[in-house]
């Protein structure tokens, strides 16, 4: 019985309906092909012209009529990669009978053999390590203009082979041991604010690099490292920082700078690129040899080293990508540093599913370090031809998802696009945007104009949205409408138009990141990954994908074999590069790749992440882990964590050349005596300006001395409605120099307050006559005063103390005063009634001048 | 950023700061709010920016500063440095001979009305502090004695 797979004249509903199945991308894949137009296998020299599913009228592929696939396996080869690379701009134009180039893994005349030929090619256990993978990863006829692209497709493929086996459906990664090297002695970038570089690397860059690489030349290009004048020390600091990646301090010849001109004959300024080549090695040997190499302390307990891209890598293996339609990890521009021209304008849509949604970076945005593009005032696009097949294949399922991985810059902008497929300011198929702390979900369905309003928001209050990196979804199903998930958390489901159908989607829009297509809605941020799905992603699927991460990530394994004397036994950190400046470890364990290995009793103290010959400064998470492997927690599978906890470490030189190894307090019998933090000297006392030894009392003080001094009861009513009406006025801090004349008046009346209750015998503890023996109140004043010691000395004596003190005022002195006050000024008495309230009157003044003065507010 | 501007105080608060992990302050009802053996949801706010970080698991605290330049404060060798809860950390904050010198300063200024300001001055706060802590942290002979010093004639 033949098995026919011939999709010709298939009509674009058959095509969709086909995509309801299980398999569907795969089977989208291969009438994708039908349709394209054939432009050769000539290694990405040429620009290959693709055509949406039904967009095109090219030569059709070859229909399959050879025999059926023997066995489900040669099926699954089949549909997930035959069906894929057979076609003659991939590699069936050589590697098939017509071509004549073995292994015929693309042959189109019986499928089984080539099923035969490509196992010989490919490893389904690693994907990545397929030789098929490596051999177009390394340049051999990739179908793109990057290398990296066609093999993260091509691994994307024989992934869903895997997949959809037995022999490959086991995901988990194997960790494979790196090259066991002792950790080297480093040379680093020195803080010199670019001496040394100004007089090594700079005058030949700022000589015959500065037309371009300059901020200052007309056809500016970065990266500055030729930035001048040379007389600025701020220009040539610039310049060192941005020459920094291109120079390897550690082997000149590798310097980007040197590569460029030997290999890439980039802008030699003589008729000898080797020569030039030559020169700026020797000028970056010379830059050096100025520096001393970072020596390990011989003393440190320390394992082997590594580098991160000496790791196994981690990434991708746990994502569900069974529904994606389109597809961007941003892989491709780690080496492309600041520029978007050339091969780093493209980042590719590697979802497999044709035709590929390539994004053209234009404006404000570059690469970002460990996958990503940080976007600040630009956009990545793709053309509309290339984004009809969103509208295609969205409508035949009628429910998609927009995923993201985000870190938006700031919570201020508003109405901003993150992810959109638009035509411009007010038309659009759908848009995930960024209103402050709001996520904002728009879509275009019967339910809503054509703007895709009314928006889904997230709530207000939740402020959900932060300027951190965050796993953002967005779905959309015909019955329920739009929901938001941030970090695989529900947080926006009251859709305002639920449900509804996507017909009336326009194809002719253009799928478009960081901006809306008009280039006016700027999103600043990065995006680390960004995929298209044609269902509505269940929470499961969306929490799996935000707990499989984003970036590249590697098992970076340091050996401590020497240590332990436990063979092939390592600490294994997850690691990544977790922006442009700095990397990620996390969650530390110690495993043998010897499984008969049954380690036990293994002390774990102390552990610190050493990086290019030093102990990394700060980020030292796990300086105070305690620990003991133990046979009861350790497993010959996962090993035993450590300690679950991630930590940050500066990049220093880079991915490529950052040397990391760990040192332990003890590990086994293996012991550092870690000298104890130095605690400084105290800090040296100084003297300060002479202090006032006295004091005053405050408020409250005053009332309750004044009451002692008079034996009044400061519940008396008048005295206690003259403390609450002056009592803010009394001095509120014991220092002298903040007392003030307003103070003065307010102790002033309420000394009159209780002066007057003593006088009028009025609430006395002591009565009035006990207090002044023999004194006549109730005589006129010529008479009363007659006798003024026995007023004055009684208060004299309650103020002042009954023995003179020489830090008190003197009495005799005290005395005159206060007899001048009591005769007054000559003439006072001509308009007053000398009787003996006057008396009284004149000994309330004599009492409050006494009780009032400095004797009793001085302490 | 963090490693930067934050690292250098909250590398030591932290750890501390784990011994209040079982209480907050409802300010609808405005009360203290405890409850034991379960971490109250702020102490997780800021899980989701940077999920690697430290999760506390219960109200056991440390005390990284017994090393380094905040071992000027002089912490009691009487005491483990690591405990469980609120209280176990006053008692670690209070056996400090930075405590007592802080307690006594502030009786010398209200009695003597002026900080200690010469080496005389220092000299008797030293005294006071060594008197005060192997006094059962008496306060009252504090006040005694620098009402004593500073009572001029």
């Amino acid at each position: 019985m033949q098995y026919v797979t011939s999709f010709s004249g298939t009509s674009l509903v058959d095509v969709t309906n086909r995509l309801l199945a299980p398999r569907a991308r795969l089977l989208a894949a291969g009438v994708a092909l039908v349709a394209t137009l054939l432009a050769g296998c000539s290694g990405g020299s040429g620009a290959p012209v693709e055509v949406v599913p039904g967009a095109g009228s090219g030569p059709a592929a070859q229909a399959y009529t050879g025999p059926a696939p023997s066995t489900a396996d040669v099926q699954a080869f089949k549909i997930n990669l035959w069906d894929n690379i057979h076609a003659d701009n991939r590699c069936g134009t050589c590697h098939s009978v017509s071509g004549g180039q073995t292994p015929m893994f693309a042959r189109s005349d019986d499928v089984n053999l080539a099923y035969a030929a490509a196992n010989l090619v490919v490893d389904l256990a690693s994907p990545k390590d397929s030789m098929m993978v490596v051999k177009v990863g390394g340049g051999h006829n990739c179908w793109l203009a990057s290398n990296a692209a066609c093999a993260s497709i091509l691994t994307t493929w024989i992934t869903n082979w895997a997949g959809s086996t037995a022999a490959g459906g086991d995901k988990k990664i194997q960790l494979e041991p790196p090259v066991i090297r002792d950790p080297g002695t480093s040379k680093n970038f020195p803080n010199d604010q670019g001496l040394l570089y100004s007089t090594t690397v700079y005058p030949i860059v700022s000589q015959f690099c500065s037309r371009c690489h300059s901020s200052s030349s007309s056809v500016k290009q970065q990266p500055f490292f030729a930035e001048g004048p040379g007389t600025n020390a701020m220009a040539v600091l610039a310049a060192y920082e941005a020459a920094k990646p291109k120079m390897d301090l550690d082997d000149p010849a590798n310097s980007r700078f040197v590569l460029r001109l030997r290999n890439e004959s980039h802008n030699c300024w003589t008729a000898s690129c080797t020569n030039d080549a030559n020169a700026m090695q020797t000028a970056i040997t010379n830059f050096a040899a100025g520096i001393s190499p970072t020596q390990v302390d011989p003393n440190l307990v320390t394992s082997k080293a590594t580098t991160l891209y000496e790791g196994t890598i981690a990434s991708g293996g746990h994502r569900d990508d069974s529904t994606v339609i389109a597809m961007y990890e941003f892989k491709t521009g780690q080496t492309c540093g600041q520029s978007i021209t050339g091969a780093c304008a493209t980042a590719y849509d590697t979802s497999g599913v044709d035709p590929a949604m390539d994004l053209t970076l234009s404006g404000g945005v570059q690469w970002f370090g460990g996958w990503g593009l940080n976007f600040t005032a630009g956009k990545a696009q793709a053309s509309t031809a290339a984004s009809k097949k969103l509208k295609t294949l969205i409508n035949a399922t009628g429910e998609y998802s927009i995923e993201a991985w985000v870190t938006p810059g700031n919570v201020v902008q508003e109405d901003m696009r993150i992810v959109s497929y638009s035509a411009g300011l007010t038309s659009r198929n759908f848009n995930l945007g960024q209103t402050m702390y709001n996520y904002d979900f728009f879509n275009r369905s019967d339910k809503t104009d054509g703007n895709g309003n009314p928006q889904l928001s997230t709530p207000n209050a939740a402020e959900v949205l932060q300027a951190s990196l965050q796993h953002v979804v967005a779905t959309f199903d015909p019955a329920t409408g739009r929901k938001i998930y941030v970090n695989g958390v529900l947080v926006a489901s009251n859709d305002p138009a639920p449900g509804g159908l996507l017909n009336d989607w326009d194809d002719t829009f253009a799928f478009v990141l960081g901006n809306e297509v008009s280039g006016n809605r700027n999103w600043a941020g990065v995006i680390r990954l960004v995929a298209i799905h044609n269902r509505a992603l269940s929470l499961s699927q969306i929490q799996q994908n935000f707990q499989a991460g984003v970036g590249e990530k590697y098992f970076l394994m340091f050996s401590v074999e020497h240590l332990t004397n436990i063979p092939e036994s390592f600490v294994v950190f997850e690691g990544s590069q977790f922006d442009s400046y700095s990397y990620l470890f996390r969650k530390p364990f110690f495993i043998s790749l010897d499984a008969t290995q049954h380690p036990d009793m293994i002390d774990v103290r102390g552990l610190r992440i050493g990086e290019n010959g030093g102990e990394a400064p700060v980020g030292q998470a796990y300086a105070n882990l305690n620990t003991q492997i133990t046979t009861a927690l350790y497993s010959s599978d996962t090993g035993q964590t450590l300690l679950d906890l991630g930590t940050i470490v500066p990049l220093e030189k880079g991915p490529d050349s950052d040397e990391f190894f760990l040192t332990f307090d003890k590990l086994a019998t293996h012991t550092f005596n870690r000298p104890a933090p130095v605690t400084p000297p105290p800090p040296t006392a100084v003297d300060l300006p002479p202090a006032s030894a006295i004091g005053v009392h405050t408020f409250d003080e005053i009332s309750a001395s004044l009451a002692a001094l008079t034996g009044v009861s400061q519940l008396d009513s008048s005295v206690a409605n003259t403390v609450a009406t002056v009592r803010q006025s009394l001095p509120a801090d014991s220092d002298i120099k903040a007392v003030l004349a307003s103070h003065q008046v307010a102790i002033a009346q309420l000394a009159i307050g209780y002066c007057d209750a003593l006088m009028e015998n009025r609430n006395t503890t002591i009565p009035r006559d006990t207090m002044f023996v023999g004194f006549n109140f109730g005589a006129a004043p010529a008479t009363a005063f007659a006798s003024e010691n026995l007023l004055f000395d009684p208060l004299l004596n309650r103020v002042l103390g009954n023995t003179q003190l020489a830090s008190q005022p003197d009495k005799n002195a005290v005395r005159t005063e206060l007899h001048q006050l009591v005769n007054g000024i000559p003439g006072d008495g001509t308009r007053v009634v000398n009787d003996a309230a006057r008396t009284r009157n004149i000994a309330k003044a004599v009492c409050s001048a006494v009780i009032g003065s400095a004797a009793m507010l001085v302490n | 950023m963090f490693l930067n501007g934050c690292i250098g105080c909250h590398s030591g608060m932290d750890p501390l700061a784990r011994a209040f992990a079982y209480y907050n302050y409802d300010e609808t009802s405005t009360r203290l709010v405890y409850t034991p053996g379960v971490v109250q949801p702020k102490y997780f706010n800021n899980n989701k920016t940077f999920p690697d970080g430290f999760i506390t698991p219960d109200d056991s605290w440390n005390n990284h500063w017994r090393q380094g330049q905040n071992a000027l404060i002089g912490w009691s060798s009487g005491l483990p440095g690591q405990g469980q809860g609120a209280k176990s950390l006053g008692q670690e904050l209070a056996g400090t001979t930075a405590f007592a010198q802080c307690q006594v300063q502030k009786v010398f200024k209200t009695v003597c009305f002026h900080d200690a300001v010469n080496q005389a001055d220092r000299d008797q706060v030293a005294t006071m502090t060594t008197t005060f802590r192997n006094n059962n942290f008496n306060l009252r002979q504090v006040f005694a004695d620098s009402a004593g010093y500073c009572m001029g004639n």
